[in-house]
Order: structure tokens, then sequence, then C-alpha cells
């Protein structure tokens, strides 16, 4: 597909640009390097914020001396926790449950310390580099005190990290559907496994970053920072500090990739605020890749146990699943949505009339755990997705038609699953073809008749190809809500206002396809304005493959709102009835009469100030403000099919094949969906082959850098293959779900069930996400596989 | 990531540039950076002076010279594997440097660079190794050197160049005709450090093997030479099978200091193998092409 050419004349049909693969309206800028990210920002008279962070997982501070810094020439100020506690509260954290126990975090350590990294003092001096040497004159004291890193003896729960609330599991939530003893009692088989997943983390390509500033004459501070959600920040901070949301601004300029790691609301966005209010001058931090390592959130490690009844027949009939989240040394500002999305989505497509979980949250001496691209459902993919093929393996069914077999069908939808996921909602799948999505993946895949002969043949050559298969259902498109404002100048170019603001996804470009639809004008005549709170009013934010479903249709209706009102004015200009009026490419034209026509821009500025007056009553300015409320969860589905390559004699595999067919309703831009795929899968497929966020047992992260902390690049992916289906969801006005995150919901459990399909003769039974590498799968093959 | 303070100096001789090594006990060589600038960001290496040795002038060079190959100390990874000449004289150089980092990095990183910081986890020291690279070291006090690999890699990111003292470059020895060069290595990701490669080149006339020469890296905190399979190949047939018995002679004690990411027993298990198939890719080059 091609940009859609505006035909000429006033009468021609206009195409649509929804569907169409418009290209990128923001990546001339971005990638000729005119992006402007925190980093950039320099204001005269900045000073710049270092970290004292701990060196000691669990420990108490039994002392803090900062005299030599104090001295030191060039510093210019140094808080401990004894200094704010007086005006910072703890850092929210919005997904508790109402029991949870509250374990928040603080600005500063207070007293203890609970994972590696977690601020202890703040500094500021006149130079980034006198701020780094000023760091090795702050002298802290430790006791330490015993570490638990491991998932079961955190749970165990002999070492503390709260003695005060006597358990490490801070939140148990709990997901009720059926008679699953019943089920169980009348099962034929019963299928029992754990499964491990390790933790991995977002590492966008910026690190986060902050300036305050405060202005001295109307005392406002205004925040830069690199989130995705500027206002949410504006939300926190003002409660944070007690300060009227009135008197902060929250910019988020470019940011350069979030993942759910801005996500969050951190530390440093109190810090630097703190010390602007005190120096009156320009607060500047940006973060190191080696602090981020420990300083932004981290993510997915949790630990499954699944008991699955199903019949003879085939026929799964209850699920009974536990999981522990190792949630790090806090909650952080969304806590508990991983474990809650696990359990409340771990049935995936599947009908499975008997559902119970329970899902723990488990404070460990790591770094909090929250949420990342998928949040909880890969591991939920994964968990579900080998037990089918355990399933199918044992039964002896073909895998595809096991999953046939219980998967919902079209005639089954709307279905109301029976569980609940944290602030989101009720689990009510709305629309979608799983079936045929997944017999699609399987033929493009080549998991025909023939798959098993060309399996045992290469096999027979020493070469171990497996095909993996991942289905999957998300949660995508929560609200509550997003607000926009479109406006018209006097010219007729038109500006958009979104409260969702893009880290990398394309909104310049969606946004602009659904206003220039919806108004019928050039995509060039959009502006689309966002991430300055002081610019949009309102705003919720990019995250849970929300913004183009919820911010677009906001816009797209108030696009709506300022056609009607353009109608409005231009039946006073041509003085008929606003019925005889119809709106055509860009203009408002008298029925029947083609040629009596006002523009846009014509009808803009006639409602202008300074133009002839309009009836009494009437607004002036073509401009509204929409807010969109979700009316529940878009449920997108997708499944994953790999084809791998395992190397026995070296344990190294290859993704031969890749493909993903999936739906997630009204396409806007196809190019963009195909994006956020394939960026996905890579995050998938990192987290599978390659990364870990590993901690010794005494706490210390391993990973310093890029170089230890492995991800993918372009050399280690697979040509991915997309196949896009269409299940408009009647919750959109539009049709439109969420796209961003199922690329990495579906691959790790398509891969390794791909490994697992290529190492099945070696009687493997692979039980984790990995990382498979290389060593950990040659260990899985006989020294002589011959 | 905000280096230590150091002083910089841009000497343009190697006297101006040993003068100012001799500034203090903590001077030290920059080259391409690649490897040094993250140390200093980590604050891993705190130098009092840097001395950046890119403005030397005829440093640069890639030249045959008297049967060897010499590489200057600026001579960037990328320029080098570009070079005709490497890849025509002394292949086994380019199959080696195609794999060392991504074209960002060797476009600023160089050869000699690389080999003095010595990463165990580095594919090159193990292609000078192999090929009896003969590095020239100057002192000091200015009196030249020609240190030969065997002797150069004292220890993980530890020469055999006196402290204030440097590498002016690196030669090789230049194939002689019927010779096949291979590579192999296994890595985390594409273009990354080794977990364990290995460099073979074989000579070969009228069938049969007149020099084997291969070295692997990622064992210990040294290349290692195989000589058992060396020898077990030299004065016999250029065949797949004498390559396959030699490479199960390949052995060298494997530490597991040398990289956490890698078990021991996964780089013993898989050491045979990397042989066997540097070999192969070497013996393959020998195949007149259908
Ligand atoms: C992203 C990335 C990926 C990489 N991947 C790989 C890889 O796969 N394999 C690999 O081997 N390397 C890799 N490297 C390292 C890279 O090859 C470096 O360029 C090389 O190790 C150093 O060369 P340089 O010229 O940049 O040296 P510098 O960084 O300037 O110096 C390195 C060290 O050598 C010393 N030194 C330099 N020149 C001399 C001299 N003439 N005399 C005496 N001492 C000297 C310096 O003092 C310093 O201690 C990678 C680097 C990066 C950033």
């Amino acid at each position: 597909m091609t940009v859609p050419e505006p035909t000429a004349g006033p009468t021609a049909a206009r195409p649509k640009y929804v569907g169409g693969a418009v290209k990128r309206r923001e990546d001339p800028r971005l990638l000729l390097g005119r992006g402007r990210y925190v980093a950039d920002i320099n204001l005269a008279g900045t000073v710049y914020m270092a970290i004292v962070r701990s060196p000691h997982a669990h420990a108490r501070i039994t002392s803090i001396d900062t005299s030599r810094a104090v001295a030191a020439a060039g510093v210019l100020a140094v808080l401990t926790w004894a200094d704010i506690k007086d005006e910072a509260g703890p850092l929210p954290c919005i997904d508790r449950y109402t029991d949870s126990l509250p374990v928040l975090q603080t600005a500063l350590a207070d007293g203890v310390v609970r994972y590696v990294g977690e601020p202890v003092v703040a500094l500021v001096a006149s130079t980034e580099y006198g701020a780094e040497d000023a760091l090795s004159l702050i002298d802290v004291e430790y006791e330490p005190l015993p570490v638990v890193v491991d998932l079961d003896e955190a749970t165990a729960g002999t070492t503390l990290l709260y003695p005060e609330h006597g358990t490490n599991v801070m939140t148990t939530i709990a997901q009720d559907v059926g008679d699953v003893a019943a089920a169980f009692a009348a099962a034929d088989r019963v299928y029992e496994e754990t499964f491990t997943i390790h933790r991995y983390v977002p590492m966008p390509m910026e690190t986060r970053g902050v300036v305050a500033e405060v202005d001295p004459i109307t005392e406002r501070l205004t925040l830069t920072t690199s989130t995705q959600f500027p206002h949410l920040v504006r939300g926190f901070l003002s409660g944070v500090l007690g300060m009227p949301e009135s008197r902060i601004r929250v910019v988020a300029p470019d940011v350069g990739g979030g993942f759910g790691a801005k996500c969050e609301f951190y530390c440093e966005e109190v810090l630097a605020p703190l010390f602007a209010l005190r120096l009156r001058r320009p607060v500047k931090w940006i973060e190191d890749r080696r602090t981020s390592m420990v300083a932004s959130s981290h993510a997915r490690e949790q630990k499954h146990t699944v008991r699955v009844a199903v019949q003879d027949d085939g026929t799964i009939t209850a699920v009974d699943a536990q999981s522990w989240t190792s949630n790090g040394a806090a909650y952080c500002t969304l806590a508990t949505t991983p474990a809650s999305i696990s359990s409340a989505m771990l049935r995936g497509p599947y009908r499975i009339p008997h559902y119970r979980a329970r899902a723990h949250c488990v404070v460990t001496n790591k770094t909090p755990l929250a949420v990342y691209r998928g949040a909880g459902h890969p591991q939920a993919v994964l968990v579900m997705e080998r037990m089918v093929d355990t399933i199918a393996a044992d039964l002896g069914r073909d895998r595809v038609e096991l999953r046939l077999q219980n998967m919902l069908t079209p005639a089954e939808l709307p279905s109301d699953r029976g569980t609940a996921i944290v602030l989101a909602g009720q689990v009510v799948y709305d629309t979608g073809d799983y079936g045929a999505c997944l017999e699609r993946a399987a033929e493009m895949i080549g998991l025909s008749g023939d798959w098993e002969a060309e399996q045992a043949a290469a096999r027979a050559e020493g070469r171990y190809l497996g095909i993996g298969l991942a289905s999957l259902v998300e949660e995508t498109s929560i609200g509550p809500y997003e607000s926009a404002v479109v406006r018209v100048d006097g010219a007729g170019k038109v500006t958009v206002l979104t409260g969702s603001s893009p880290h990398g996804q394309g909104h310049v470009t969606t946004f602009s396809q659904l206003v220039a639809d919806e108004l019928e004008i050039d995509i060039e005549d959009i502006t689309v304005l966002y991430g300055d709170t002081d610019v949009v009013a309102d705003g919720v934010g990019t995250f849970a493959s929300r913004s183009a479903a919820i911010g677009g249709a906001a816009a797209r209706k108030a696009a709506g709102v300022v056609k009607e009102k353009a109608l409005g004015v231009a039946a006073h200009v041509l003085e008929i009835d606003v019925a005889d009026l119809e709106w055509r490419n860009g203009a408002a034209h008298v029925r029947g009469v083609p040629a009596r026509a006002r523009t846009l821009g014509e009808l803009a500025s006639a409602a202008t100030a300074w133009n002839a007056p309009l009836p009494g009553g009437m607004e002036f300015n073509l401009e509204a403000t929409y807010q969109h409320q979700a009316g529940g969860i878009a449920f997108s589905h997708a499944t994953h099919a790999a084809k791998v390559g395992v190397d026995v004699e070296t344990g190294e595999v290859t993704v031969l094949d890749y493909v993903v067919v999936h739906d997630c309703g009204t396409v806007i831009n196809p190019t963009i969906v195909e994006g956020q795929v394939h960026g996905g899968v890579a995050q998938g497929l990192g987290g599978t082959f390659m990364e870990e966020l590993a901690y010794s047992p005494d706490g210390q992260p391993l990973p310093m850098t890029l170089q230890d902390y492995i991800m993918p690049t372009l050399g280690d992916m697979p040509w991915i293959r997309t196949d896009h289906m269409e299940s408009p969801t009647p919750l959109n006005p539009y049709g439109m779900k969420g796209a961003g995150e199922g690329g990495a919901t579906g691959a790790p459990g398509a891969l390794v069930n791909a490994l697992q399909d290529a190492l099945a003769p070696f009687g493997v039974n692979l039980t984790s996400d990995g990382p498979w590498t290389p060593d950990k799968v040659l260990a899985l093959i006989p020294e002589d596989p011959a | 990531m905000k280096p230590a303070a150091f002083e910089y100096r841009r000497p343009t001789t190697i006297a101006a540039a040993l003068d100012d090594l001799a500034l203090d006990a903590g001077a030290r060589v920059l080259a391409g950076g690649q490897s040094l600038v993250p140390l200093l960001n980590l604050r891993l290496a705190t130098p009092s002076v840097l001395v950046d040795i890119n403005r030397v002038a005829g440093l640069d060079e890639i030249a045959e010279r008297d049967g060897r190959v010499h590489i200057g100390a600026t001579a960037r990874q990328a320029v080098v594997l570009s070079s005709d000449l490497v890849r025509t004289r002394v292949p086994l150089v380019a199959a080696a440097l195609a794999r060392v980092a991504h074209p960002q990095v060797r476009a600023r990183g160089t050869v000699v660079g690389n080999l003095c910081h010595h990463d165990p986890a580095s594919e090159m020291p193990a292609v000078a190794l192999a090929l009896d690279a003969e590095f020239a070291v100057v002192a000091p006090d200015g009196s030249p050197s020609s240190v030969p690999a065997a002797d150069f890699f004292l220890d993980s990111f530890a020469v055999a160049v006196p402290a204030g003292g440097l590498v002016t470059g690196v030669s090789f020895p230049v194939a002689p005709p019927g010779t096949g060069a291979g590579f192999y290595e296994i890595a985390r990701k594409a273009k990354d450090f080794a977990l364990i490669a290995a460099a073979a080149q074989l000579t070969v006339a009228a069938g049969t093997v007149t020099e084997a020469r291969v070295a692997v890296t990622g064992l210990g905190h040294r290349p290692l030479r195989m000589t058992a399979a060396e020898q077990s190949l030299t004065g016999g047939p250029s065949t797949a099978e004498a390559v396959r018995d030699a490479a199960r002679l390949a052995r060298g004690e494997v530490l597991a200091a040398v990289n956490t990411r890698s078990p021991a027993a996964y780089r013993s298990r898989v050491l045979p193998v990397v042989v066997c198939r540097a070999l192969t890719s070497a013996l393959a080059q020998l195949e007149p092409t259908p």
C-alpha cells in the first residue's frame, strides 16, 4: 500500500489515510539526529546532580557523613533522607490492592537499603564531572543484613525485608472461576509443572534523565523528564511534594523508548526538583547506562506452578495456578500489574471453564520490578503454551488441532472470563477469530503434513530443526480515558493536542491519519503536539497498548466535533439550514450545489474574533476538546510461529523463520503495526536467548554494561513475516485495538516451544524461558548425539 | 559516564609521545579509544595523563616488507579489514577481523590497540599467536625491539610493553602459496566478543600439509596454540578426516574465571568443535572452486 494521493476536485471521493502504509512523519527529523532528548537540553546556569547509591543488597545505614563533600569546591548542595523527610512523601504505587502491605519507595533511603543501587545521598555540583568526583567524598557506613534474592527463600520468609510486616509476600491476587475442585476430581488426566521466568529489563536506548527548573518570578517548577506519562508525573510530584499541580509543569521531550521503564515515577524526579527549589538553578541528571542497570525498573521474573485437568479427548477443563513475582525491594508505581495480568490472562485463547489462580507479589533484595512491554502476558503465554504442547505430545495429538479444540470460537464471543486485571478491569474478550489466526500462522510457517518428514530428514543429517507456536490474547487499550484537543487556525491548518505522550510509537503519523480522514484534509496540514502539561492540559499517557485506540479515538472524536462546528459556521455564512450541508473533502458543501462550498480554512477564519460576529450562543473558533473513555478492555490476539535450528555440537540456536499473524482490530497503519511487532519480537528473542539481569547470591547485580547484558542487534534477528487480521472491537468507535506489546508477548512462548520441538529427541522438557544461551542448550544434549 | 580528570597530550612524533608518557607513572596511550574510553567512563581506569597517538605521523601504514605485512599502531580496524593487501596476503587477519565489533567501532578502533588491550575474549590475539606475529615495541628510552606474539600476551589485559613504552606496529608473515585460512567463533550475539574462537591456517603442497597453524582464544588468560593438532596435521594428507582427527587433539587448560558467562565445561566441550570448524573452513579455501 502507498500513501493515498488526495484526488483533485471538490466532488471526487477522497482516499482514506487510515489503513494506509503512510510513512512516519516524525522519522526524517529523528533519523537526521534532530531529536531533542533530555540530555540535549542545556539551560543557562545548569548544575548537575549525582547520587550515592547503595553498594549493598541489604544493610542498615549506621552513619552518613557528608562533610567532606559539602566542603569540596564546586559542590553546591547535599541531601540525605533526614534533610528531605518532612518535604517528600513516599513515592506512589497506583496498582496496590486494598489488602496490599504498604512497602513504598522513598526518594532517598530511610535507614535501611534493600537493593544495590538504592539512592542514599544526593548532591549537586557545578559540573557533571565535579558531581561524579564528589560521590567519593560522601562517607556512608553500613551494617550488612542478611540478603534474600531467591524467590522461594523470600516466600519462605526466613529473612524479611520489612520485619514489621512479618512476611515478604506483600499481595496475593486471587482469580476464581467455576469449580476447580470438581473439575480436577472429574479429570482423566492431570498435568503438573513448574516454570521459572528470569529477570530481564526494558533497556530503552535513551536512558532516563531529568532537568528541573524553578522560575524565579512565577515560582513555577518545570520538570523535563524522559517519561511515558508526563501528566501522571505532574500529579505524582504534586502529591509527593505537597505542591499544587498549578505550580508544576512537566515536559516529556523526545523520548528514546520506554517499554515500561519510563511508565514509572522515580526518585530523581523528586530529588532534582528539591534541589532546584533550594538552589534556584536548573538541575540536570542523566542516567548512565551502568546506573540504569540498577536504577531503572526491572521486569519479568516469576515462578509459576500449574496443574491442568484434561479429558482423554483433549478437552482442557481446568487450570489451578500459583505464581510468585520477584517484585524487588519495594512497590514501585506499577508493582502488582505483572502478577495481576499473568493470573488474569493465563488461559489465553482457551476456553478452560474452571480456573483458579493465586498470584503472590514477593519482595526481594533486587531493583523494584515493574511493567515491561506485555507486562505479565509473556510469562502467562509461555506457561500455557508449553503446557498445551506437553499435553498434545502426551496425548499423541496434533498441537494445532488440540489448540483449535480448546479455543474460544468467534460465536462464543464476547466471553466474560471471570477474571480481572488491576486498574484495567474485568476480562471480557470482545472480538477475534483465534482459530483462524492459528491456522494461518501454522500454514505460513510450514507446519503442514510434510513438516515431520522434513524434520526427520534434517535430523538424519545432524540438523535439529523445530517449530514452535504460541497463541495469545492480550489486554490492550486500557482506559480510563484519553483527552485530545483539535484546533483549526484561520488558515485552515490543524493542531492536534494529545495527552498520550509518545516515545517512538509514531503518534504524529497515526493521529494525523485519523484526524485527516475525519476532516478530509491533507495530512501535511496537521501538527500534533504532546508531552508538555502546559500545552496539553490533560492526559494519561502511553502504555498498555492504549495510545492509538484510546488517544486516537479522542483525537478523531474531537475532529468530529470541530467538523460539526464548521458546518454550523457554514450554515451561518451561507445562510442555509445546516441540514442542507454536507462535509466533503475538507469543506462544507451545499447538497446538490457542489460549487457552493466553504473550506475548513474559510470557516475557521469566519469563526475568529476579528471577523463578522457569529449568531448569539455560537462558539467562536473551530476548536474542540474531547475525552474518550474506554468502554472496557479491548483484547488483541495473535499467533506466533518460530522455526529454529539447533547446532547440537555447539548449542547455538538460529531462528530460521518467524511468523506473526495478529489482530489488533482496525489497522490505522500497517507499517507502524509491523514495526511494533518487529520490535516486540526482538525483545522477546533477546529475553529468550541472551538477556538476563542476573544477581549473585549476595544480591550483587552481575551485568554492569551492555557488554555483559547482551541484547540482540540487527545481525541476530530473523526476517519476520507478518499477516494482519482485522476484527474491529465494538468497544472503540473506530474498531481499533492495541498493537504495541503482542510481539514481546508471543515470542518467548513460540521460541521456547520451537527449541523444545528441536530437542525433543533428547527427551528434554523445557520449563524456563531461558535465556537459552549456547552453554545451557548444549547441556541438554548428550555428549555424543549419534 | 564521567571520567576522572586527566591531562591530555597529543604528540606528533614517537619521541614526543615517549616524553609525554614519561610525565607520570599513570600515563597511558590512547589510540582509537574503543576500549580505553569505556574504561575511563566507568572509572575502571583513571590514568593521570592520556597520550593520544592519533597524530603521530606515519603510524597508520599497512604495507608489505620482507615477507611480512606491517600494520601500524593507528591503522583502523575498518581500513585494515578492507585492505586488499591484508585480504590477499594475510587472509586469516581479515577473516578474524570481520568478527571483531561493529562497523562503527571498527571505524575508530585500531588493530594494535585491540591487541594491546588484550581482552581474553578478543579474537585477534589468537590470530597473532597462530601466525607468529611480531610486535614493534619502543622502550621509554626510545630503543626498539621486536617481541614475538608468544611472548607478548602475558595475562588478561596485560602485554609485554614496558611502562612508558608503546607499540608502533605489528607484522604478520605473508601466507605462502597454497594457504587457506579459517576462523570459527561462538559469540553471544552477532559481532560480539568470543565465548571461544579458533584461528587456523593450513598450507598444502601436492595434497600434503606443509604447515598448520592453530590457536584458540577464550580458554584462559592468554590465547593458546594447539600444538598437538598442528603436529598431527603437518606432513599428513589435507583431508577432512585428518582435520577431524587433529581437532580431537585440541587441548588446553580452560579457566572458569576468564569468562563467567560461559562455563568452563562448555568451552572444554566445544573446543574440538571450533578447532575442527576453523580448520575445515581453511581446508575449504584450498579446494579448487567448482
Ligand atoms: C561495542 C563494542 C564492541 C566490541 N566488540 C569487540 C569484539 O567483538 N572483539 C574484540 O576483540 N574487541 C571488541 N571491541 C573492542 C575494540 O576492538 C577496540 O577497538 C580495541 O579493543 C581497542 O583498540 P583502540 O584503538 O580503540 O584502543 P584504545 O581503546 O585506545 O586502547 C586500548 C588499550 O590499549 C592501549 N594501547 C592502544 N594503543 C597502544 C599502543 N600503540 N601502544 C601501547 N598501548 C596501546 C591503551 O593504552 C589501552 O590500554 C568492541 C568495542 C566496542 C565498543
